[in-house]
């Protein structure tokens, strides 16, 4: 992505409660402030997942605002760089557009998966999803997206990009309990656009 | 030499890319996150200063929160900054005088110093050669150095506090100035302004820069490839080690340190051999022929090969013919800048009658190779790894093969493929048939053969410091951990770094004498030993003539975090993050050219040459690229980004006994700009290089762009 701010603050994080009738949300934070652009999560994802070239379940794009067009005067270009893996929403729009229920929210914490046994591949997901996490999978025929390494929490560990992240700036944990670390921080908290499907992936300002 | 990133509070950057380059990439982007983690992006206690053309990821960050600035100086005009910055610091007298005034050990033990002494109060000749005066000139005892105290010369290790800094005496009708004298005047030979104008930059900065960072708690100055990479890098980077021994920061906790040294193994022989003879590219050896001036420059301080000088001499049988070429790890037709003549080298029969390579591919440099020797991916070896000084305790590091067999009695090992070999292997094996010393039974001591890479590694790491250890035992703690790490907690000692594997005793030296007393072989005139005002120059230190109003763009290059050079080009997941590069231009010069994102733009530097094989070559010359606008790189510079454009390693098609072999068009997209890296006008067929350490001229080459 070239130029234009995407984020929009959302001032002092608040506690969020889970969705209906959720015990609890897991997700990510990405603390936007270290991120260095380095793509060790996308990479990491890939091996973990073992997906094909073209199919990335967490994109790094690269946000640049302002313009350097005067050596004489100090630059005012800025660059961030902002990890996009699947937002694992409170109100999930891939799910809504599903024809054949193959989206669904786990209740016990909060995750949004495809089933790939019912996933007929017809990308009505990928079209309603405002942060395009659902990918098409060519060779399967099917939809994949972040799972958020449930097979991994079921054995006790991270999801890969977390446990990959160079600059360590990517956590995972429950949503509440993520909000209150960035409170204790004064991290601010921000957005990505203002999307209405309730994105559970935690960001503080670059 | 790198900042103590932990204790730091000021750190000045220069021509360094973290967290997409240096070494190690991970450690060190990981150790600058920590800086500010610790200390809070807008704290006002630390400040990170990255002097670099291109917005990279690290001055993205500071440019982002307020824990720092970029400043994008124009390429090649860095030893202008830095020469600014100690002019500004000896003016206003805001360097730490009482450390640089102590002469010898004894003196800074007085004075409570720990981390050594520094060379800015011995006496030097003001007339050519201009050497270190020696107590035997000075009419004193034999003595390497003479300082002044109180305007009286002695011996330096006969002074007990304080000598005279900036100070000159006569004697024998020579003047003798301090090495500190020598480097004020040099730096007062050009005003902050003009300075200033020279770097492109808002006026005032070079003050305000100085000023804040001799004001700092702990302030570091580091340097890598973006400031020595040019003809007088050399002297860039003798520049900012100044800077540094002039805030007397030198091993200090947050200050510049050398780091550890690593664990290193010493496997015997049976023989001691020597290296003989004058390499190729004639590093390390001083000119001492007949002739006035020699066909080609010598580069008596060039510590490793000048690769360019080497194949553009191997082509014109300089200072001897070639019969046979073996090349490995050095894929130098794409890598090296200005690379045409490399390959006009490896074409030309005649110069190299006979060239085998070890390749892991059908690499641009092997496709000429008379015979390729299929190597071994970096998955499938043994090998040793250090570290870099960012990492302040001992570090020794074993690779090991992750896949592959090893036959249990002759530990022979077999990568994946079973007509691959490692290319330890490959060396050992042609010894062995060329019936060498030191290999085959008891080649490295009575019991200890050498048949195969495992003996040699196994024997590593048992010898020196890992006297007594397991090698390559794969039960044994070295292989299961991986290598030999020291507690990392040890790394100071008190208010300095603990330099892990000792002290070395001797002076910090900022005057290089050798380099002082050693000639030009181009011009026979004596080198400066001082960095200099002074941008691109030729081979004979002419300055570089361009016309700027015809080629008004200067090149820079920079490489991506996810790729390792072009080495990671044929790695599709890699490729897919960026599937191509582009010629980035700045808004301003994009707007000139009528220029927009997406569009083809052809470049031309004066000296690019017609070569219709290479992938993005247009005609007469000319270079095609596709074009992005983007503020991150400085007006007046555009950007290629390095690992681009192959034409090698399965990117174009080949043929083995007649069979089309695997290839992937994705592993060629994109664009290279080395053809584009301006060739000496004096030497004509190699690009320019530094004539003393050796270093290629990458970026400043002025080029003119197109619409096409």
């Amino acid at each position: 992505m070239e130029r234009g701010e995407i984020l929009t603050k959302t001032g002092e994080a608040g506690l969020i409660a889970p969705g209906k009738g959720q015990k609890r949300q897991l997700t990510l934070w990405v603390d936007l402030r270290y991120c260095i652009g380095c793509h060790s999560c996308t990479m990491a994802c890939k091996a973990e997942q073992n997906t094909p070239v073209g199919v990335d379940y967490n994109r790094v794009i690269s946000v640049e605002t302002g313009e350097f067009t005067d050596p004489k005067k100090a630059p005012e270009v800025k660059k961030y760089f902002v990890p996009m893996p699947c937002m694992h929403c409170g109100e999930p729009a891939c799910m809504a557009a599903c024809p054949v229920g193959a989206i669904t929210k786990r209740e016990e914490d909060g995750i949004v998966l495809i089933n790939s046994d019912k996933c007929i591949g017809c990308r009505y997901c990928a079209w309603a999803c405002p942060y395009g996490a659902p990918q098409f999978n060519a060779e399967k025929k099917i939809m994949q997206k972040c799972t958020l390494c449930v097979h991994r929490l079921e054995k006790g560990l991270e999801p890969a990009c977390v446990s990959t992240c160079i600059a360590r700036t990517r956590f995972f944990g429950d949503l509440n309990e993520l909000t209150m670390v960035i409170r204790d921080q004064r991290a601010k908290k921000v957005t990505i656009g203002q999307t209405g499907t309730k994105p559970s992936v935690l960001y503080t300002k670059p | 030499m790198a900042p103590d990133f932990e204790n730091a509070t000021y750190i000045i950057n220069f021509g360094t890319s973290i967290g997409e380059a240096e070494y190690p990439m991970q450690t060190r982007a990981r150790y600058m996150q920590k800086w500010f983690k610790r200390k809070g992006t807008h704290s006002p206690d630390v400040k990170h200063v990255i002097v670099n053309p291109r917005l990279s990821k690290a001055a993205a960050k500071v440019a982002m929160g307020d824990q720092g600035e970029w400043l994008p100086l124009r390429p090649a005009t860095d030893g202008f900054f830095v020469l600014g910055l100690i002019r500004w610091i000896i003016e206003n007298k805001a360097y730490d005088a009482d450390f640089i005034s102590r002469p010898s050990r004894e003196a800074a033990e007085a004075g409570g110093y720990k981390n050594g002494w520094t060379d800015m109060t011995y006496l030097v000749s003001s007339v050519e050669p201009k050497v270190f005066l020696t107590g035997e000139k000075a009419g004193l005892k034999k003595s390497d150095f003479v300082v002044s105290v109180n305007g009286k010369v002695t011996e330096w290790d006969n002074v007990k506090g304080r000598a005279d800094l900036d100070t000159s005496v006569m004697i024998g009708g020579v003047e003798y100035k301090t090495a500190f004298r020598m480097l004020r005047e040099r730096a007062q030979e050009k005003t902050l302004s003009e300075a200033e104008d020279v770097c492109d930059i808002p006026n005032g900065t070079i003050a305000r820069i100085a000023k804040e960072f001799s004001s700092a708690k702990k302030p570091v100055a580091e340097f890598y490839r973006g400031i020595v990479q040019h003809t007088n890098g050399w002297g860039n980077g003798r520049a900012v080690i100044m800077l540094n021994v002039l805030m007397g920061n030198i091993n200090k906790k947050g200050g510049y340190t050398k780091g550890h040294l690593a664990y290193k193994g010493s496997p015997g022989y049976q023989k001691k051999l020597k290296p003989r003879g004058v390499s190729a590219c004639r590093h390390k050896s001083a000119y001492e022929g007949k002739k006035k001036v020699p066909t080609r420059p010598w580069y008596p301080f060039a510590s490793r090969d000048v690769a360019p000088e080497w194949w553009s001499s191997v082509r014109q049988g300089y200072p001897y013919k070639i019969k046979a070429v073996l090349n490995y790890y050095n894929g130098v037709a794409y890598t090296l800048p200005y690379n045409k003549p490399v390959v006009d080298a490896m074409k030309d029969t005649k110069a190299i009658p006979l060239y085998f390579s070890i390749d892991l591919w059908m690499g641009e440099s092997s496709m000429y190779a008379d015979y390729i020797l299929p190597d071994t991916s970096y998955l499938e070896r043994f090998g040793y790894f250090h570290s870099y000084p960012t990492v302040m305790t001992r570090v020794g590091a074993l690779r090991q093969p992750v896949v592959g067999t090893l036959d249990p009695k002759t530990h022979d090992y077999r990568g994946v493929h079973p007509d691959t070999r490692t290319a330890d292997d490959i060396l050992i094996q042609l010894a062995l048939k060329l019936g060498l010393p030191n290999f085959g039974k008891d080649g490295m001591g009575k019991g200890k053969d050498l048949f195969n890479a495992w003996d040699l590694w196994n024997e590593y790491y048992k010898t020196k410091h890992y006297e007594g250890m397991s090698g390559l035992d794969p039960n044994g703690p070295l292989a299961r951990i991986g290598g030999l790490f020291e507690n990392p907690a040890n790394k100071y000692d008190g208010e300095y770094i603990k330099l892990s594997g000792g002290r070395i005793e001797r002076p910090i030296f900022t005057y290089h004498n050798k380099v002082a007393k050693t000639k030009n072989s181009m011009t026979g005139r004596y080198f400066d030993a001082l960095p200099t005002y002074r941008t691109i120059y030729d081979t004979t230190e002419t300055p570089l003539k361009v016309d700027e109003k015809e080629y008004p763009f200067q090149i820079c290059t920079h490489k991506d975090a996810y790729h390792t050079q072009s080495r990671t080009a044929s790695n599709l997941w890699l490729m897919s993050i960026k599937p191509e590069n582009s010629i980035d231009i700045n808004p301003a010069d994009a707007k000139k050219l009528g220029v927009s994102t997406g569009d083809w733009v052809r470049a031309k530097s004066p000296t690019s040459p017609v070569w219709p094989e290479h992938p993005n070559h247009y005609k007469d010359g000319w270079y095609k690229y596709k074009a992005r606008v983007t503020s991150v790189v400085r007006p007046g510079v555009i950007l290629v980004c390095h690992s681009y454009g192959r034409w090698g390693a399965g990117a174009r098609p080949w043929y083995m006994d007649g069979k089309p072999q695997y290839i992937d068009e994705r592993i060629g997209a994109g664009f290279q700009l080395n053809p584009l890296q301006m060739a000496d006008p004096v030497l004509k067929n190699v690009v320019l290089i530094d004539p003393i350490s050796g270093a290629t001229e990458q970026t400043g080459t002025r080029i003119k762009i197109e619409r096409i």
